[in-house]
């Protein structure tokens, strides 16, 4: 083989070996991982962001947990009737059959709340007190299914206390920081579900999916103890 | 900035009083006096006025539920109110610092006679301030913002509920370049040996 040869079969190799194949690599393998493992990696990173990350997260998986299922709604039930559940306490589970969601609810949105479950924003309401009920999750665990809720299903929550059901209305997608997504101080029951938008994007995003429900049934709560 | 500030260490000062006993629940008439007194005052400053936000209010009333306030434990909340309503008010002159710091110090001394601690940290919303109870349980959690509109808001409502958050995608990218890497290596090596 002449030097020419040699060399020009030598930029040939390395233009496939660190070019062109690599760029396959990448994307067969991101899309096979992404898909398969997904759920996986998101621990993984989780793990070196303990190390690595200055913000400071609670990655526990241990919390604790009042919830003892109601089998029948009580009438004229008191908020000093039952235990009101604190921060990142499970009280509750929610689900939405038709989209197969699944989830403990806790009570507060934090760290331990969206790695275990569903969480209310405790600025919010919880079911049965008259307003707005706002609940985030992870659109890549709990609230994947998000995205194939339509108008019209119903949502379930069940807590210590009683058990819900709510109707939805619409969706929307809007920036995170849209304060008109949502209205805390309504004075009406109304249940609103959240999760980042696009659901498979990976990295932040501005974007959530907003799901709108309107209040069916379920014991109201006579705030005054 | 003094305004939402010291609106939130009120906040906080109010839940702080609130530490007591974890086994009621409900709101008693010393509870609500308190919870009224906060949705009514407002603290104005050089022609505007700020009012403590629902989900403020809904925070302290959602601790509220967990705990038992004696009358004389409200009549100091309410009093504090009024005094922390008085240090801004009276504060013509004053720079936000010294303000924000007056408010601030007299919230943590507030939270330490009662045993819970005010934490701040700072995140991509800006200062969060958390209020802790003797058992690490918060009873208090927002980032003081005001909004286009004027209002005090919490900057913190809507949280990131994505599949990445901080270091995902890099380590992601970074771990399906290394295997790239690693298979392209192989082949070089592959074409080398078979040339």
């Amino acid at each position: 083989m002449s030097k020419r040869h040699r060399h020009h079969h030598s930029s040939k190799v390395f233009g496939k070996s660190f070019i062109i194949l690599p760029i396959v690599f990448l994307i067969g393998t991101y899309l096979i991982i992404f898909l398969a493992f997904g759920s996986t990696i998101s621990m993984a990173v989780d793990a070196a962001g303990m190390v690595f990350s200055s913000a400071e997260k609670d990655y526990s998986t241990s919390f604790k947990s009042i919830f003892v299922p109601v089998a029948e709604n009580k009438e004229g039930l008191k908020s000093d009737d039952f235990e009101f559940p604190k921060f990142n306490q499970q009280f509750g589970e929610l689900s939405i059959p038709k989209c197969k969601i699944e989830a403990k609810l806790f009570f507060g949105d934090g760290d331990v709340a969206l790695r275990n479950g569903v969480g209310i924003y405790n600025g919010s309401s919880a079911p049965g007190f008259g307003s707005t009920i706002l609940v985030g999750g992870h659109n890549n665990t709990y609230f994947h299914n998000l995205k194939d809720v339509k108008e019209g299903m119903p949502v379930s929550i069940k807590t210590n206390y009683g058990n819900y059901e709510y109707k939805i209305r619409e969706t929307k997608v809007l920036q995170y920081n849209d304060s008109s997504a949502y209205d805390i101080g309504a004075d009406k029951e109304n249940l609103v579900l959240y999760t980042c938008y696009p659901f498979d994007e990976l990295g932040l995003t501005d974007q959530r999916f907003f799901v709108y429900t309107d209040y069916v049934s379920g014991p109201q709560i006579d705030r005054e103890g | 900035m003094k305004k939402r500030i010291s609106l939130a260490a009120l906040a906080l000062a109010v839940v702080a009083a609130s530490s007591m006993t974890a086994l009621a629940s409900g709101i008693n008439a010393n509870e609500q006096a308190v919870l009224d007194k906060l949705s009514s005052t407002s603290v104005s400053y050089k022609g505007r006025t700020l009012s403590l936000p629902a989900s403020y209010l809904n925070q302290a009333k959602n601790y509220m539920y967990t705990v038992e306030l004696t009358k004389e434990q409200c009549d100091r909340i309410i009093a504090l109110i009024d005094e922390a309503k008085s240090i801004v008010e009276g504060s013509k002159g004053a720079s936000v610092s010294d303000i924000r710091s007056q408010v601030l110090t007299k919230a943590n001394e507030i939270a330490s006679v009662l045993n819970m601690s005010i934490t701040q940290e700072k995140t991509d919303q800006g200062s969060q301030y958390t209020l802790k109870d003797s058992e690490g349980n918060v009873a208090f959690s927002a980032s003081p913002k005001v909004d286009k509109s004027g209002k005090l808001v919490d900057g913190t409502v809507v949280k990131t509920t994505g599949a990445g958050v901080e270091l995902d995608s890099l380590f992601a990218v970074l771990a399906l370049l290394s295997a790239a890497t690693v298979s392209g290596s192989l082949y070089l090596v592959k074409c080398k040996s078979e040339a």
